[in-house]
């Protein structure tokens, strides 16, 4: 597997709705939403999703914009080209090769168990313990 | 007014007088599958790529990815228009839209900065509900939210899902939005589903109302228009009859054709010939220079083609010169809205003045709501009408049998006329019918005609007679009255006889009139003014054999030939078969045969002396004057003539000119101004006032009958007379039965033998015969070897069958038969001096006064051949 996706799962999405989140932005880059609607978008309670959120913005996969006077927020995906290439790549082993998928998915589960050693929060658990 | 943005949907953009008002928002709404966002995405689509007007499109459930993937099936690439900015889809949720909206410098604003988008898509208003259950609170929402769209100066359309085509309240956004149009996709029929959008409402511009067809082709959304009437000014006339159906006998129904510029429905049960009908229609108007469509439901051009050689006519060749087109549609896949735009165009196209469409019957397939059947039909029928064709519409009625009902839906009311074509059972036999129930402007044939498919087509044939109830299905013998017209006085009471015989054998022949003027040319009068007015009563015409082929040649008679074969034909005396041919066909059948002949008492020349009758015209002057002298009875004539001004006259004189050895005409010019005339004239003229033989009463005899009752009294010598006298001289209380003798005329000085001339009676059938089969039958009778043999037998006219003059039965009746067979044959032809009618008026004017003494020999026939001369040159 193509280490800038290794790089990408351990350190940016870090999480299964983090990686759920970034294929769905991939999947529908013309997305420009909240939270509460990238969580409807992508089933997933919005508690769980707007962290994952936070932490794609935060290395500008995604951009957001502070809407409503400061009410909310929304997400975009980043116009950076290489972003783009980068997410490409990733949704492509995801998708399309079944052995890098499994090593995405161990890479996460790893990462988790790791974190729960850490105190990883009991609605992360949840999530990894349903994929 | 603002202008108008196009939706790039062509027949939409008709419906709506151009476009969508621009900065306006227009609610398109629909149940699922309708086409809303392939409607909004064309519309967003036609602006980037056809008006570089960039667009927007908001969606907030379904995923841009999946519009993209969409959008190619209809080979629209708006990932291509999203690169070169002109397109931006967007998905998000109703509130972030509503919210950025209102945003200063939010997302709308910003993208209206930078990529200038004039148009937007919302897909869809429905779930803008999903934020609120307050019903006021939505509707300030969306009123919100069509102000934010107008203040960017966006043209918007926001799709909505309807859960009924039919909602029971109107919901506030259709209060709210501009334009309203609803596309709908109801079911058609049991197994088929039709689109349709209709335009509710279009605030501050004129639209089309009323439900159109709509469609998702491969190439995006279509809108078929309903056809829009356009009044016309002036109306146009009433159609008359000028354009040929291609079926003669029908267009002699129709007053000669269809009303040009007219529809006209063709009913018919299966396989009576509706489209053979057409095809002979649209063919005969190719034939004609007439370009014309065939709009065919059923039959494939191929297969139209093959029936259409059957008859001779040769579609492909047509199609390829142009003069012809056929549309072939499924009734099943075609929508009639798409028909008439494509059968509009085309007519335009080619300029075809001929349409046929065949048939209405598979075209309420084709349309969903049976209830619009009507107004579809009369939407064709009047865009027909505005493009100036002649059409023929057929249509199929469900009977074989039995009482039909030629439309259902009240279409006959709109066409301008009806031919019902259908099966009968009459006879123990299938037979096929035809009628014109109406026809606009037409004083159509009302009667029902047998017709034929034969390899040249539909053949009109003859009317059904002797039956009625024919088109309700149940045909019974009925009576024909036959208004035919007999021959002469003198065997009345034998004809009498004969058709009781006739009607005894054709029960359906009901009566028969007999009276007819002594005069031809009072007959001919009679005739001739009967077939000009077009009159139908006259179902046998006499036509006296002088004046025969003018009529044949002028008027409208119907063919007689299938009435006698040819070797009954052959039987007939030849000089009587000829003049009645033209080209291929009979047109009138031999009946009586004449001639004039000369009579004379057997009896006062035996007295006298003489042994033979007079071969001069000295011998004649000298045994009369002998015998007057001799008798010294008053009341005796020594010789009669007709002499009145009738075509007795004519024959007197020319009976004298051609016994003298003069003619009528020579090299085409008058020859009556010779000697030969001025002694034939001077020696009738004599007759009277030099030698007083004959009476000056011969020129006021107005009936002609007086010289004939004189010498069957028993009162005159000689007379010049036609052989009819003879049955009057043998009836038993004749004065002078078994005392005739007959002869040639006396010849004149100059003459080398006595010439009579020859005349007769035909029989034949007007075109506008309304019994023309009793009719035929009635001629095959009278004119039967059997009947002219029984009239022969009881002193009747002169057969025209040959083998008669030989008969032994005859001639034990008629020894004279003989003499009068070779009379017949050196006999004189009026009938071939050209315009010989006007001509004989011509002589009657300027003899008769000779007779009265009023007028010079030599100056009668100046101005009478001076006035020939001008009639031929005329001519």
């Amino acid at each position: 597997m193509d280490q800038r996706v290794t790089t990408f799962v351990q350190d940016i999405a870090q999480t299964l709705v983090g990686l759920d989140v970034a294929l769905f932005y991939q999947a529908n880059p013309r997305t420009f939403d909240t939270a509460a609607g990238i969580a409807l978008r992508t089933h997933r309670s919005v508690e769980m999703v707007e962290p994952a959120l936070e932490r794609l913005a935060e290395c500008e996969i995604l951009e957001t914009f502070t809407r409503g006077d400061g009410r909310y927020q929304c997400y975009a995906l980043s116009t950076d080209l290489e972003v783009w290439r980068l997410l490409c790549l990733v949704s492509e082993a995801y998708h399309d090769d079944p052995q890098s998928r499994k090593q995405i998915v161990r890479l996460l589960i790893e990462r988790r168990l790791q974190e729960r050693g850490n105190g990883a929060t009991e609605s992360e658990e949840e999530s990894a313990s349903n994929e | 007014m603002s202008k108008l943005v196009a939706t790039g949907i062509a027949g939409l953009d008709e419906i709506l007088a151009g476009g969508l008002r621009s900065g306006t928002c227009t609610l398109l709404e629909g149940i699922p599958g309708t086409g809303k966002t392939t409607v909004g995405l064309q519309f967003i689509h036609h602006g980037a790529l056809n008006e570089n007007e960039a667009g927007l499109v908001i969606t907030f459930e379904q995923f841009p990815e999946q519009m993209v993937a969409d959008a190619t099936r209809f080979g629209w690439d708006l990932e291509a228009l999203e690169r070169d900015g002109l397109v931006r889809l967007i998905c998000t949720s109703p509130e972030v839209f509503l919210d950025q909206l209102g945003e200063v410098g939010g997302l709308v604003d910003r993208l209206v900065e930078e990529m200038g988008v004039s148009r937007l898509m919302i897909d869809s208003a429905s779930h803008l509900m999903q934020i609120s259950d307050d019903p006021k609170e939505l509707r300030s929402l969306f009123y919100g939210m069509i102000n934010g769209i107008k203040r960017a100066e966006l043209t918007a359309i926001i799709t909505k899902e309807l859960e009924d085509t039919q909602p029971e309240f109107v919901p506030f956004e259709e209060y709210l939005c501009d334009t309203v149009i609803r596309l709908d996709y109801p079911l058609a029929g049991q197994l088929r589903r039709r689109r349709y959008v209709e335009v509710l409402k279009a605030r501050g511009q004129a639209h089309r109302q009323g439900r159109h067809g709509f469609e998702l082709t491969s190439e995006g959304a279509v809108v078929y228009p309903r056809y829009h009437p356009v009044s016309r000014e002036p109306e146009p006339a009433l159609p008359v009859g000028s354009i040929s159906t291609g079926v003669s006998g029908l267009d002699g129904m129709l007053c000669g054709g269809l009303g040009e510029n007219s529809a006209t429905l063709v009913a018919g049960s299966a396989g009576v010939g509706k489209t053979t009908l057409g095809l002979q229609f649209v063919c005969e108007g190719a034939r004609q220079g007439e370009p014309g469509l065939l709009v065919s439901f059923e039959e494939s051009p191929a297969k139209l083609a093959c029936l259409a050689a059957g008859f001779g006519l040769d579609l492909p060749q047509l199609e390829q010169t142009g003069k012809l087109r056929v549309i072939h549609c499924s009734p099943l896949t075609t929508r009639f809205e798409q028909l008439m735009i494509e059968l509009d165009q085309a007519i335009e196209q080619m300029g075809a003045s001929r349409v046929v469409f065949d048939s209405l019957t598979d075209l309420e397939l084709s349309i969903t709501d049976s209830n619009s059947l009507r107004e579809s039909v009369y939407s064709l029928v009047e865009m027909l009408n505005r493009r100036g064709v002649t059409a023929l519409l057929t249509t199929e009625v469900p009977e074989l049998f039995g009482q039909t009902y030629v439309t259902s839906e009240h279409i006959s009311i709109i066409v301008d006329g009806i031919i019902l074509m259908k099966y009968l059972e009459l006879e123990s036999e299938i037979q096929r019918a035809i009628s014109v129930l109406k026809m606009r402007g037409c004083d159509h044939d009302k009667g029902i005609w047998r017709y034929s498919i034969t390899d040249r087509g539909i053949e009109v044939q003859s009317r059904f007679e002797g039956a009625e109830g024919v088109m309700a299905g149940a045909a019974r013998a009925t009576t024909v009255t036959l208004s035919v017209r007999s021959f002469t006085e003198y065997d009345q009471q034998l004809n009498a006889e004969l058709l009781d015989r006739f009607t005894q054998m054709y029960p359906n022949v009901s009566s028969v009139a007999l009276s007819i003027p002594y005069n031809p040319d009072e007959v001919f009068n009679v005739v001739t003014t009967a077939m000009r007015a077009e009159s139908t009563n006259l179902s046998v015409a006499p036509l006296c054999l002088y004046w025969m082929p003018e009529v044949i040649d002028t008027m409208d008679l119907r063919p007689v030939e299938d009435l006698l074969p040819p070797e009954e034909l052959e039987q007939h005396i030849s000089d009587f078969v000829q003049p009645a041919i033209r080209g291929e066909h009979l047109y009138g059948v031999p009946a009586i045969a004449l001639c004039g002949v000369f009579l004379y008492r057997e009896d006062l020349l035996e007295t006298y002396g003489f042994q033979d009758p007079p071969a001069t015209w000295d011998e004649l002057i000298e045994q009369a004057k002998t015998i007057l002298a001799g008798e010294k009875d008053e009341s005796l004539i020594g010789y009669q003539f007709p002499g009145y001004l009738y075509e007795g006259l004519s024959t007197s004189f020319l009976t004298n000119l051609w016994s003298n050895g003069g003619e009528v005409l020579e090299d085409g010019r008058s020859a009556l101004n010779s000697d030969a005339a001025r002694a034939a004239l001077q020696f009738m003229r004599d007759l009277i006032h030099v030698h007083g033989i004959t009476p000056l009463s011969v020129t006021t005899a107005a009936h002609g009958l007086e010289p004939q009752e004189n010498f069957v009294q028993g009162h005159t010598v000689f007379l010049s007379m036609l052989p009819s006298v003879l049955q009057e001289t043998n009836r038993p209380d004749a004065a002078v039965r078994g005392k005739v003798g007959i002869a040639p005329p006396p010849r004149g000085p100059e003459g080398d033998a006595g010439y009579t001339f020859l005349g007769g009676w035909h029989y034949a059938i007007p075109m506008n015969a309304r019994a023309p089969v009793a009719a035929g039958e009635f001629i095959k009778f009278m004119s039967s070897h059997e009947i002219q043999k029984e009239r022969a037998l009881r002193g009747g006219p002169l057969p025209t069958i040959e083998s008669l003059y030989a008969d032994p039965d005859v001639l034990a009746f008629n020894p004279h038969y003989p003499l009068l067979r070779e009379m017949l044959r050196t006999a004189r032809h009026r009938h071939d001096i050209p315009h010989y009618s006007r001509i004989s008026q011509l002589m009657q004017h300027h003899l008769h006064p000779v007779l009265l003494g009023e007028r010079d020999v030599d100056e009668a026939l100046e101005k009478l051949a001076d006035h020939m001369d001008g009639i031929l040159a005329e001519a």
